[in-house]
C-alpha cells in the first residue's frame, strides 16, 4: 500500500487546467507541496469537500473539477452520495483517499477501518463509475482514462496513513478564495464579483 | 438552517462566501405546530450568534424586496444573509 502523497504526485503530473477542491489536513499539505496552483481550493471543511466540488462542477461546466476527499470527511456527511448520483455532473471526478484514520486528529480510526466500505456506500447510493485503487501503477492508467472520460468518476484510493514531510503551510482560506475567483474570472471570462449597488436595480424605491 | 450551522461557520464565514438563505421560520409567533416551537425560539439567537444579518418577513408581498436587500448586503459584506419566512408569509400549516 502506498502513501497518499505518492498518488498526489502522480495526479499532479497529469493536470492541465482542472480545478481541485482539496480536503483539510495532510492532503492539503501533500497537494500544496506537489503543485500549488491558482485552480486549487484547500480545506473548505471536513465533510464539505465533495459538496463544494459538486457546486463548482455545476457552476463551471467548462472545466473538470477534482475533489480530493478523505474517508473521515466523506463519512461525516454521507448525504452527498445520493446527491452525486442524482446530479452526476460529467465534469466531476471524486477521489477519496481512504487511510482508515482521522490523521490530523492523531490517527484516530475511522469506521472505514472497521468494515465500512466506501465504494459500496457510493454504489448503493447509485453513483456510477466507482472504482477502488490499490496501486500507483493501476491508478495512473485509470487516472489518464478518467481525466478524458465524460462522466462522473469516483475513485476510492486505499493508502497508508502519513503525509509528506516538511510541507509548508497552505495559504489562508480568504486569500485562497480571492486568488481562485480572480483566476476563474480571468481564464473563463466570468464576472463573479459584481458591485453591490448594481444588483437588482428594479423593484420599489424603498428596496434599492 | 440549524442543520447548516457547521457548514456556515467552517465554510461561509471562514472563506467569506456571500450566500442568500431563504429560511422557513418554523415556530414563529403564531405557528401552531408543537414540533416547531423549540426550533423557533433558537432560530434568531443562532443567526445573531453567527453574526449573520437577517430580516423576518410575515407577508408574501415583502419577500421580493427582502430578497433584493439581502442579496445586496451579501454582495457588499461577502457574508451570508438570511430571510426568515415567518408565519403568514408562505403557505403551509
Amino acid at each position: 500500500m502506498n502513501l497518499r502523497h505518492e498518488y498526489i504526485a502522480a495526479l499532479t503530473r497529469e493536470l492541465k487546467d482542472e480545478i481541485i477542491v482539496c480536503n483539510s489536513g495532510g492532503v492539503q499539505d501533500d497537494l500544496y507541496s506537489a503543485a500549488d496552483r491558482e485552480a486549487n481550493i484547500y480545506g473548505p471543511g471536513v465533510g464539505l469537500v465533495c459538496q463544494v466540488a459538486l457546486g463548482l462542477a455545476l457552476a463551471i461546466p467548462e472545466r473538470t473539477v477534482i475533489a480530493l476527499d478523505g474517508d473521515g470527511s466523506l463519512l461525516l456527511n454521507l448525504g452527498i452520495l445520493p446527491v452525486l448520483a442524482d446530479q452526476k455532473p460529467k465534469n466531476l471526478f471524486v477521489i477519496v483517499f481512504d487511510n482508515g484514520v482521522y490523521e490530523a486528529g492523531g490517527n484516530v480510526p475511522t469506521l472505514a477501518s472497521k468494515g465500512t466500505k466506501l465504494e459500496e456506500l457510493a454504489r448503493g447510493a447509485g453513483v456510477q463509475g466507482v472504482t477502488v485503487q490499490t496501486s500507483i501503477e493501476d491508478f495512473v492508467t485509470d487516472l489518464k482514462a478518467a481525466l478524458s472520460h465524460d462522466a462522473l468518476r469516483f475513485f476510492v484510493v486505499k493508502v497508508k496513513p502519513g503525509r509528506v514531510a516538511g510541507a509548508p503551510k497552505t495559504i489562508s482560506g480568504m486569500e485562497n478564495k480571492f486568488r481562485f475567483l480572480r483566476y476563474v474570472e480571468q481564464t473563463l471570462g466570468k464576472n463573479i464579483f459584481q458591485p453591490p449597488t448594481q444588483r437588482f436595480t428594479g423593484g420599489k424605491a424603498s428596496d434599492r | 438552517m440549524l442543520v447548516s450551522t457547521y457548514a456556515l461557520t467552517r465554510l461561509h464565514l471562514t472563506f467569506g462566501i456571500p450566500t442568500l438563505m431563504l429560511v422557513s421560520y418554523r415556530g414563529d409567533f403564531g405557528d401552531g405546530n408543537w414540533w416547531g416551537s423549540s426550533v423557533g425560539r433558537v432560530t434568531e439567537p443562532v443567526l445573531r450568534g453567527l453574526g449573520i444579518s437577517y430580516e423576518v418577513v410575515r407577508s408574501a408581498d415583502e419577500i421580493p424586496g427582502a430578497i433584493r436587500k439581502a442579496d445586496r448586503s451579501s454582495a457588499a459584506s461577502l457574508l451570508p444573509t438570511a430571510i426568515l419566512l415567518g408565519f403568514g408569509s408562505v403557505g403551509g400549516v
